[in-house]
């Protein structure tokens, strides 16, 4: 385009500006509304989205040591009851905790377990003695799983009878009677997990798995983050246990 | 209810109260009284864009306030709402809350969906003549009816659904009635389009 192009070019532009008052697109008389308009929209809505972001501070969620549990959620049996509630690990958290407090929020303890894993079946009075040891401070639930490996079959039936320490033939592979296991009958939560919808978030790689957790809800130790074998018994006491003076 | 939860539900309320009212002819006197007389010299399409983009405003407020509600009790607490409040029940239940067979909050849903309506509506007040206006009417008028079926869809989980419930949530009622007045305004405006109601 020479010279003289361009003059014509500039002309017809600010005649057309003049004429078509804002209209500033010689192909569209139209566009300049709509862009005008996008522009704002777009503006308020990246405002309204940075804000938000920006304001409302979530943590991100995780079972990873340091990020917000995930929320624990599903049906639970307690020592004696007759039935299954529902539970929300998110209900029972004081969001409030600090660590130098002296709050009587309590830690909580979760064991992810199969009842016929004998791992599990073995790690049973080593978790009587933690909810005993620790029961002031800490809220212990075990999670019952069940492995998708061959001769694990659990069932509603086989969680209540594994943590009453009633009879029930199934525990430990399949052939063994519940009431026979080590330790006292467990009077903590067992939430029932048979079918894996909370333990996949929390990315257990097989039972027993612990993770230990703050009043606040922020994961304090994940059993797959620390060598094995590792102690959740010693995590939990080094972490709650205040150190003498 | 917090404070700052009251002042966005009265403005909300407010924007969408006066979207309604720019439909009325027989609101002109109140808008003279209230020192809002060049309202009532606009034609009449005008000022129902007007009250349209008012009425998307308190739309798109509570919607924002929603999603920040929602987000906030996804780590289990809010201080925007009183506990055990409807505000608190009906948006604190994350299996409900969001648009069925999708896992998108309504919070967020509707702020998209009225930043489109805002789009069409800003556009067509910025230049009434617009050649694809009446397009721009129709497209606003079905959307705005999904909006309102979204949002009764919203109020009825909430009212069955709900663990808890039944509740109800005044900021979800508020933005029902933004829909509602907004396809109020879009549908009498689609249908004025060819005449000269947008011209002075």
């Amino acid at each position: 385009m020479n010279e003289n192009d361009m003059n014509i070019t500039r002309r017809c532009n600010s005649r057309l500006l003049w004429n078509f008052d804002r209209r500033v697109l010689l192909t569209d008389e139209d566009a300049d509304a709509r862009i005008t308009s996008g522009f704002v929209i777009a503006g308020f809505l990246t405002f309204i989205m940075l804000a938000v972001v920006l304001f409302t501070d979530i943590p991100p969620i995780g079972p990873t040591e340091g990020l917000l549990a995930p929320n624990l959620t599903g049906d639970t049996h307690s020592l004696g009851s007759g039935g299954w509630q529902s539970f929300q690990l998110y209900d029972e958290l004081d969001y409030d905790w600090e660590a130098d407090s002296n709050s009587s929020s309590k830690w909580f303890f979760i064991q992810f377990m199969d009842t016929d894993c004998p791992y599990c079946w073995d790690d049973a009075d080593i978790m009587s003695q933690v909810g005993t040891q620790f029961a002031d401070k800490v809220t212990v639930i075990s999670v019952a799983v069940s492995l998708d490996i061959p001769g694990h079959s659990s069932s509603t039936d086989e969680i209540i009878a594994f943590q009453e320490k009633t009879s029930h033939s199934g525990c430990k592979g399949g052939g063994t009677d519940c009431s026979t296991r080590p330790g006292e009958a467990h009077n903590w939560l067992y939430l029932n997990d048979l079918f894996l919808s909370e333990s996949d978030k929390w990315e257990i790689e097989g039972t027993p798995f612990v993770v230990i957790v703050r009043p606040d809800g922020i994961v304090a130790w994940n059993q797959g983050q620390h060598p094995q074998p590792a102690d959740p018994g010693q995590a939990l006491a080094d972490l709650v246990l205040e150190p003498e003076v | 209810m917090a404070i700052s939860t009251i002042i966005v539900t009265l403005l909300s309320f407010a924007g969408v109260f006066f979207g309604l009212a720019t439909r009325f002819d027989s609101m002109k006197p109140h808008f003279n009284s209230l020192g809002l007389s060049s309202l009532s010299e606009m034609p009449a399409g005008v000022r129902m864009l007007l009250g349209t983009l008012t009425s998307i405003f308190g739309g798109v407020l509570v919607s924002i306030w929603i999603w920040v509600i929602q987000r906030q009790t996804t780590v289990g607490v809010t201080g925007l709402c009183a506990p055990e409040s409807g505000c608190a029940v009906a948006l604190s239940d994350s299996a409900h809350n969001i648009i069925p067979f999708t896992n998108l909050g309504y919070g967020l849903f509707f702020i998209l969906w009225f930043s489109i309506l805002g789009f069409l509506a800003l556009s067509l007040y910025l230049d009434p003549k617009l050649s694809g206006g009446g397009t721009f009417l129709s497209i606003g008028r079905l959307m705005s009816l999904g909006g309102i079926v979204i949002a009764v869809i919203m109020l009825v989980s909430q009212l069955a659904l709900i663990e808890g419930g039944p509740v109800i949530c005044l900021l979800c009622l508020i933005l029902v009635a933004s829909n509602g007045t907004t396809f109020a305004l879009f549908h009498q405006m689609d249908g004025d389009w060819s005449s000269s109601t947008f011209e002075s």
